[in-house]
């Protein structure tokens, strides 16, 4: 009855007017991209080894940056959230630099960490002999570096407005802290997990400057999809702008299918 | 060996609030802690829970030290205090028997055992159909015992109960308050009932302690407090009516008096304790017209200014007193002998079995 | 993305470029991303000797500069990394002169300094053990360092076909890569960090560097006086000086 009322007065002209635009901006690129599509050719384009090969690894190494950023993210921002440690302000600042950071930057600096010169990365690679860059593993911590600083703040952000009286509640029945993190504060703040869950991987899907400069280019080995669409601008125009559009068609399938399920009403 | 609650607690927070009380509470014995808003009751729950360490003082739980504001404090998950919270803090991700199957499983046993035991206290608190339900689709009363089943399902030593009957309607409160009365009795160590209304403390308590600004201003059984209040909210708690009665059907016989008043509460028949609110009573110049089912014509006995409010006793049929605004007094002219109505609503009569 | 970034700053000095027009003789330069440091040092010249001149460089990668160019974007001169690039922008009708060679380049292996995988020529890219690099085939140095694998019979081994120059040569010299192959002029500019070995002349072409006024230029005589000092002797002293082969 509440919602028939508040449907039937319409919304303020100036917001829609304001809304609509911003709508646009983000729309017009789109129709662009498709008028410049070269509808002809786009099947043997877009079944081409380059592009399948690009999709699949795109695919693979964003959704194994996703894991890892829940994996190792979850339990920072929880740190970050609800440990009162020195220098925690300096940690957050620093997990979140690669949202600032020129991903290019981002993709050096790795290089100077993991690369076989670097810091941890030289000493494992006299030992063991395995080597981050030129590698799907290097793609794969390439896109992690950009996509959990997503992760962490959505997250640690829901973590601050979770009432922990709840918390508290289960510690009163006897429950271990991990118990309470895993059994209560988990759930409780899933929404929030899967969205920082889809919004790290959607940055990953689309990374590219610290790939490029961390991990190198190789076709089927490191070279995903904005790599590939990069390459193609220097030579074939047309197949950069279907290789676009085949990163923009898997980007809203998913992002469309996710939003029903996981971000419907809660 | 009977657990008993010793607490001494002292505890500053940073906004200058200070709290410097000691309880004392047998076990099988229900204490409430009676106090207005803000008089740091909470505050002592969560001391008292582990989830606040003291600044001074000694709380000892049987032969248990749990907290001495030095080297000793025992973790909440460690205490054995059960709480049952305000707004009761269900987990709204977990069935009702998961709610209860929490604390047990906690304690080590197979999820598979703590569910089998879950299920018995749910049959024990009538939840039994609810078993499989989620928090967000219970009524409050069904809250408040899963929150209680929850908190004994854990075989604690002492048992705390933060205002469980603040977040229930009016209409409810007066059942939910007997049934609770009745699930309190199956909980053999000390309780605690924290609450702001006198109705709970009186109903439901064997000793109450009067708490205000973080201080215990007096302590004693509901007949010590009632007849000799010691400060002015103290009288404001004795000024709360309470007598004895026989319910039938929701039409209560005064045994003192030769009134009839009519209830809500129709759970329970024969002899009844009856309280009533002295704000739940309203005085009109003339008879009133409209809802409320209990209205009759009386005359002003008495005036007490109690600060803020005005306490006016009433004279026959029924001797109660009202405490109204002083200047809801000026409006209605009163004075001594002034000829009134009062009313009340049915669902303001609380009662309770008489035993 | 980082080429896509500069290229946008550069569009924005071109912008504010053509609002202060009035005021100054002005040309501008769209220049290779391999010239960068060359067209910096005869600006610096150029403008010396002629007060009241200000040159203007848009530094990016050839391909890009040549959209630029077809895409509208106003420029004076025009001086790609190869001569293929440049017949493009003639075929698409952005080109007014004749073309000038100023300069020739080579390519070069570049391996880290001390060269640690001993990397010794052209036959050390089919080692499957070292980690190697080269342009993208899509680009000219990684099109003319194939032509000379071929040439010398070695099916690369690669790990890597970086995007641009720059970014194999940052590989190199931060010791990532063994090897990859660059232009002479890049194992000059990279200092130490990196050592060159040359090919055999055989194998190696030599890369012409063309220099021509575009159509749409507003000012074709100072640009004209520009392409005269590159060819001058000051001029070729600036190219030989940053290890290119002056015409």
């Amino acid at each position: 009855m509440n919602d028939q009322r508040r449907a039937a007065s319409p919304p303020p002209l100036s917001l829609i007017a304001l809304g609509g635009i911003g709508a646009l901006f983000f729309l017009l690129p789109l129709v662009g991209l498709l008028g410049r599509t070269p509808w002809s050719n786009l099947g043997s384009i877009i079944t081409s080894d380059i592009v399948v090969d690009a999709l699949w690894l795109s695919l693979t190494t964003s959704l194994a940056a996703a894991v890892l950023s829940v994996v190792f993210g979850v339990p920072l921002a929880w740190l970050l959230a609800r440990v009162d440690f020195a220098g925690r302000d300096v940690v957050r600042a620093i997990v979140t630099l690669p949202m600032v950071l020129p991903p290019v930057v981002g993709g050096a600096a790795l290089g100077f960490a993991l690369g076989r010169r670097g810091l941890i990365g030289g000493p494992l690679n006299d030992a063991t002999g395995f080597l981050l860059p030129f590698s799907v593993w290097g793609v794969i911590a390439a896109n992690t570096f950009v996509a959990m600083p997503f992760l962490v703040l959505t997250v640690e952000g829901a973590l601050h407005n979770l009432d922990q009286r709840h918390e508290a509640a289960a510690t009163t029945l006897g429950a271990s802290q991990l118990r309470v993190f895993r059994s209560i504060t988990l759930p409780m703040i899933a929404p929030s997990l899967r969205a920082g869950a889809v919004i790290a991987w959607a940055r990953a899907l689309g990374e590219f400057g610290a790939t490029v400069t961390f991990a190198g280019n190789l076709q089927g080995r490191t070279q995903t999809l904005p790599l590939a669409v990069f390459i193609s601008l220097e030579s074939d125009r047309d197949a950069a702008i279907a290789i676009s559009l085949v990163l923009v068609a898997v980007s809203l399938v998913v992002l469309l299918s996710l939003r029903d399920r996981w971000w419907g009403t809660r | 060996m009977t657990i008993n609650l010793d607490a001494r607690m002292a505890v500053a927070r940073p906004d200058g609030f200070a709290l410097d009380i000691h309880l004392t509470i047998e076990a099988g014995q229900t204490v409430a802690l009676l106090g207005p808003n803000g008089a740091g009751k909470s505050t002592a729950v969560d001391l008292l829970a582990g989830l606040l360490p003291l600044d001074e003082g000694r709380i000892s739980l049987g032969d248990r030290l749990l907290d001495d504001g030095e080297r000793v404090f025992v973790p909440p998950a460690k205490r054995q205090v059960g709480v049952v919270f305000q707004d009761y803090l269900l987990f709204d991700h977990m069935t009702v028997a998961e709610n209860i199957a929490f604390g047990i499983s906690a304690g080590g046993r197979s999820t598979a055992d703590s569910i089998t035991e879950a299920m018995r206290w749910a049959e024990r608190f009538d939840l039994g159909d609810l078993a499989n339900s989620k928090p967000p689709g219970l009524s409050g009363g069904q809250a408040q015992r899963v929150a209680l089943a929850r908190a004994l399902a854990t075989d604690p030593a002492l048992l705390l109960l933060d205002e469980p009957l603040a977040a229930l309607d009016v209409e409810t409160r007066s059942t939910t308050r007997r049934l609770l009365g009745q699930h309190l009795q199956q909980f053999e160590g000390p309780r605690l009932l924290i609450t702001h209304d006198p109705t709970d403390a009186f109903l439901l308590a064997d000793r109450i302690f009067i708490m205000e600004n973080g201080s215990i201003t007096q302590s004693g059984t509901p007949y010590d407090i009632r007849t000799r209040p010691a400060t002015s909210y103290g009288a404001s708690v004795a000024g709360t009516n309470l007598m004895t009665g026989t319910n039938s059907s929701g039409t209560l016989k005064l045994d003192e008096f030769d009134h009839l008043l009519q209830t809500s509460d129709t759970g329970v028949s024969g002899e009844v304790l009856i309280t009533i609110h002295p704000r739940a009573v309203a005085l009109h110049p003339a008879q009133p017209h409209g809802s409320p089912r209990n209205t009759w014509e009386t005359v002003v006995e008495g005036i007490e200014p109690l600060g803020d409010t005005t306490r006016i006793l009433l004279g026959a049929p029924l001797p109660i007193s009202v405490d109204i605004t002083p200047a809801s007094t000026a409006a209605l002219h009163l004075s001594i002998g002034t000829p009134i109505w009062a009313s009340v609503k049915a669902t303001e009569i609380a009662i309770s079995p008489a035993n | 993305m980082y080429r896509g970034i500069s290229s946008l700053v550069a569009l924005l000095l071109v912008a504010t470029a053509c609002s202060g027009r009035s005021s100054q003789q002005e040309v501008l330069v769209f220049g290779a991303s391999s010239l960068s440091d060359v067209l910096r040092d005869a600006e610096i010249a150029f403008e010396a000797a002629n007060p009241g001149v200000d040159v203007q460089l848009n530094l990016a990668g050839s391909s890009s500069l040549r959209e630029q160019l077809i895409g509208g974007a106003p420029a004076d001169l025009f001086a790609p990394a190869s001569l293929t690039v440049m017949d493009q922008a003639i075929e698409a009708g952005e080109i007014a002169g004749p073309v000038t060679i100023v300069a020739t380049n080579g390519l070069s292996i570049v391996v880290p300094s001390g060269n640690p995988a001993n990397v010794t020529d052209l036959s050390s890219f089919g080692d499957r053990d070292l980690l190697l690099g080269l342009c993208n085939p899509a680009v000219p140095c990684g099109a003319f360092a194939r032509e000379a694998l071929a040439e010398a019979g070695v099916d690369p081994q690669l790990d890597t076909e970086e995007p641009d120059v720059r970014s194999l040569l940052n590989k190199v010299a931060n010791g990532e890569l063994d090897a990859g192959i660059v232009y002479q002029t890049d194992v000059l500019s990279a200092g130490d960090a990196v050592e060159g070995i040359a090919l055999p002349a055989r194998t190696n072409r030599s890369l012409s560097y063309g220099v021509a006024i575009t159509d749409r230029s507003d000012s074709p005589e100072l640009a004209a006086a520009f392409v005269t000092f590159l060819t001058s002797e000051p001029g070729r002293e600036l190219f030989t000086a940053r290890g290119f082969a002056a015409s």
